[in-house]
């Protein structure tokens, strides 16, 4: 049990490390420029994103917004910061779903989009493409 | 409740619903907000041998090619504290009397927060696994959840009509809790005609009562809790159910509350590739037996499509208070074993084609037709105690 509970949380951080680091190079995570957040864990950023952690360290409620399932970005996002593919992510939301216990976040298709919620709710978060203009009202989450 | 009764209150629920969106009016509350998701599917079973009469889910000699379903999930987040939630279904089984439709459940949410969320009216019941999610064909490798704890055994309730708190502790750390405490009235899953039959046994033969052919029994006083430890190993996670009510029943000469209790342990593993499951439980009830299920299942997606999967299971009944003689009879209705073989084809996570076979032992749930066979074919010593089937299954959900 003992070598368990080490290797565990090393094993994690290894695999979330490098994992981390692909996704700094394909997008980046956004919040309202008012949110006081400048940084977020990994781990806390996928729970975000599951609505596991509902609320911000500064006790406000978390709004997540996701891009859609179609697109490329959301199945990079999957795989670098759930370290699952999207199927995966799919059956965790039926699972949610059917047994009346969560539903996911509302998606966006686009950048331009994801941007517009979050710039006009204070308390949202999202992801865009690394390459994207970032728009006004807006900053950029840094992951730990 | 009845149905037409459900139904009345989940009107009443989209009513406020759409009245709470209006009066809000530049708050978050919209239809927007509301989701709709929906799962169904169809299934047709066999089973091999045209002489064999036994009926195992829905496969029997002829084949049956009429079993369809469809549900309706409707959330409602009226505003950050308040979740309504409902499921309306349809389901069709072999006959035209089979046809039914209904509420799964409808529930009022109230979350004071992540630690601890009120839930009021007809909830799905968390016990195990499979409860919450049992009819969803897409979160499951073979057609049906497995039947050593999920069949009619009554080891599971459908929905509870009641009060419950739900919550997750420690969500932000690697090891977590989920919880479920609930108390009120519970519906059983429950097809009981083969103890029954064992039962009467041959003295009542000519005289014999009619069977009760029902299946579900209804439980009062119910007071259950689920557990789930989340662990750091992404996708590992083990638990504990149980929960005890009681019926009032004449018995034994002796008219009073009798009490049942379930419990069980369950586990399991998830990744982008495997499946696996496991789960014990034993049901006591004081009428007159005592049953444990239990099941081992996994599944493996050999590509994005492809995916293969098995099962072991086991149900056993020991009925008390009822002779040698007439148990007798027919043991082989005490007991299920079953092992069963799969190959799924998935077009996505939300449609996918199932086919598997299964081999049962015994007749707890693979008998012949109660209306007509069962009871003549148990005391004749003529039941056939093994049945092969094969099932072919379509499941989608959005």
């Amino acid at each position: 049990m003992r070598i368990l509970k080490s290797f565990l949380p090393a094993l994690a951080l290894l695999v979330g490390a490098s994992r981390v680091e692909a996704q700094r190079s394909s997008f980046v995570v956004v919040a309202h420029e008012s949110n006081p957040i400048s940084a977020v864990r990994s781990d806390e950023l996928s729970k975000m994103f599951l609505k596991k952690i509902t609320v911000w360290r500064t006790k406000k409620p978390v709004v997540v917004v996701d891009q859609a399932e179609t697109t490329k970005i959301r199945q990079q996002f999957s795989r670098d910061v759930h370290h699952r593919d999207l199927q995966s992510i799919q059956s965790y939301w039926q699972t949610q779903i059917f047994s009346g216990r969560a539903v996911p976040p509302q998606q966006r298709g686009s950048d331009a989009e994801v941007m517009a919620f979050v710039a006009g709710n204070p308390n949202a978060i999202g992801y865009v493409s690394a390459t994207a203009t970032l728009a006004p009202g807006l900053k950029v989450l840094t992951i730990e | 409740m009845t149905t037409r009764r459900w139904v009345g209150f989940l009107c009443a629920a989209m009513t406020a619903t759409a009245l709470a969106g209006h009066v809000a009016g530049a708050q978050e509350v919209s239809l927007e907000k509301i989701q709709i998701h929906g799962y169904g599917g169809w299934s047709f079973g066999r089973t091999t041998d045209n002489r064999n009469t036994n009926f195992f889910l829905f496969a029997h000699s002829r084949g049956d090619y009429f079993h369809n379903e469809f549900a309706l999930n409707v959330t409602a987040p009226l505003n950050e504290n308040l979740t309504i939630v409902a499921q309306p279904f349809w389901h069709s089984g072999h006959h035209a009397n089979q046809t039914a439709s209904g509420l799964d459940y409808v529930f009022g949410e109230w979350k004071f927060a992540d630690q601890i969320k009120l839930r009021v009216g007809n909830v799905k019941q968390p016990f195990g696994i499979y409860t919450e999610i049992f009819d969803v064909g897409t979160l499951r490798p073979f057609a049906t959840a497995p039947q050593s704890i999920y069949g009619p055994g009554g080891m599971i309730g459908k929905s509870y009509s009641g009060i419950g708190l739900t919550g997750a502790l420690f969500a932000e750390r690697s090891w977590g809790i989920d919880y479920d405490v609930y108390g009120g009235g519970l519906e059983t899953l429950e097809e009981d005609t083969p103890l029954q039959v064992l039962v009467q046994g041959t003295d009542t033969i000519g005289t014999a009562k009619a069977l009760n052919l029902n299946g579900s029994r209804t439980f009062r006083d119910v007071i259950g809790g689920r557990l789930v430890f989340r662990t750091p190993l992404d996708g590992f996670s083990f638990g504990g159910s149980s929960y005890s009510g009681t019926r009032p029943l004449t018995r034994r000469g002796q008219a009073k509350d009798w009490r049942r209790t379930t419990s069980a342990v369950h586990a399991e593993y998830l990744n982008d590739a495997w499946l696996l499951r496991s789960e014990i439980a034993r049901e006591s009830d004081e009428t007159n037996f005592k049953a444990t299920g239990a099941y081992g299942e996994a599944a493996y997606r050999l590509t994005n499509h492809w995916q293969v999967a098995g099962t072991y299971g086991t149900y056993y009944t020991t009925l008390e208070n009822v002779s040698a003689a007439n148990i007798a009879l027919a043991p082989s209705l005490l007991d299920h074993k079953e092992t069963a073989a799969g190959l799924n084809y998935w077009f996505s996570p939300n449609f996918v084609l199932k086919t598997s076979y299964s081999h049962v032992d015994g007749n707890r749930f693979s008998h012949p037709d109660p209306m007509t066979r069962l009871r003549a074919l148990s005391t004749g010593g003529k039941l056939i105690t093994t049945t092969d089937a094969l099932l072919v299954s379509g499941h989608l959900s959005f």
